[in-house]
């Protein structure tokens, strides 16, 4: 069953404090958190999160795409072990 | 992820995961993003064979090909290369763009602070969604931390003197050379 509309997404309030806090700072810091349950939000678009996965901070680079998912979403807590290939990284 | 399939000029592209039929075809699985790439590289090398080799490929299922080889004539001997990895020519992967690059040139380059010391290697390279991420192990505590991959925290990275430089050097890194 999904989210009643009325109560608006669900944000840890630490998060948005840290996220309005690196704004106003100006810094590109990878901001800490533990809220993998928090929604994202229009306003954290363009910085980058720090979101646990129980083990270390995976960071997340927030764009429009991604508004509406949750921070968990990003940062899997499955050690993976594929192979380097072609794969391509582009530097943004 | 593994990097350490990258030899010299030799990238990993594939695994031979069995034999296939009786006189000496191979089924090989392609770690390419497009899987069927790996028919433009060419000859490849087998893992422990002296020399490269032409794979003529049969079929195709997803990423699993089944191939033929001149030098292998028997069953036998195709059953014996069951669990070698394949390895592609560095210089047959496509030409890119300005700010891209391979995962397999990023692994292994030296991370140099603001004083162009180097503290640190990149020990892998990952994409789970939200842009590259690049898992950095600090030279003398092994601590590794992951960072984003991109010009506000990189903004130098040099593929030909193998190295990349911080803004910013992690405070987990600053703490672990005071320790």
């Amino acid at each position: 069953m999904s989210r009643s509309v009325w109560k608006g997404p669900f944000v840890d309030a630490y998060v948005l404090k840290k996220a309005e806090a690196a704004k106003e700072s100006g810094r590109h810091d990878v901001i800490k958190i533990w809220s993998r349950r928090s929604t994202i939000l229009p306003q954290f678009v363009g910085l980058t999160f720090g979101v646990y996965n129980g083990k270390k901070h995976i960071p997340v680079n927030v764009s429009e795409e991604m508004i509406g998912q949750k921070f968990g979403e990003y940062s899997p807590t499955r050690t993976y072990f594929g192979h380097v290939a072609d794969k391509k990284a582009k530097r943004k | 992820m593994t990097g350490s399939n990258h030899l010299n000029n030799w990238t990993c592209v594939g695994i031979v995961i069995g034999a296939h039929g009786v006189a000496g075809g191979l089924k090989i699985r392609s770690f390419c993003t497009i899987p069927s790439a790996i028919k433009n590289y060419n000859p490849l090398k087998i893992e422990d064979y002296p020399e490269a080799l032409h794979f003529r490929l049969i079929s195709q299922s997803h990423d699993i090909f089944q191939v033929r080889l001149e030098a292998i004539k028997d069953r036998k001997s195709a059953h014996a290369l069951k669990g070698k990895l394949l390895f592609a020519e560095r210089n047959k992967l496509p030409v890119i763009d300005k700010e891209e690059y391979y995962y397999a040139d990023l692994i292994g380059l030296q991370v140099k602070d603001q004083n162009d010391d180097p503290i640190a290697k990149i020990t892998n390279v990952n994409n789970y969604g939200a842009g590259t991420v690049i898992e950095i192990t600090h030279n003398k505590s092994s601590k590794t931390i992951m960072l984003p991959f991109n010009i506000e925290t990189i903004p130098v990275v040099n593929l030909d003197k193998k190295y990349i430089s911080l803004k910013i050097v992690p405070q987990e890194f600053l703490k672990a050379q005071n320790h």
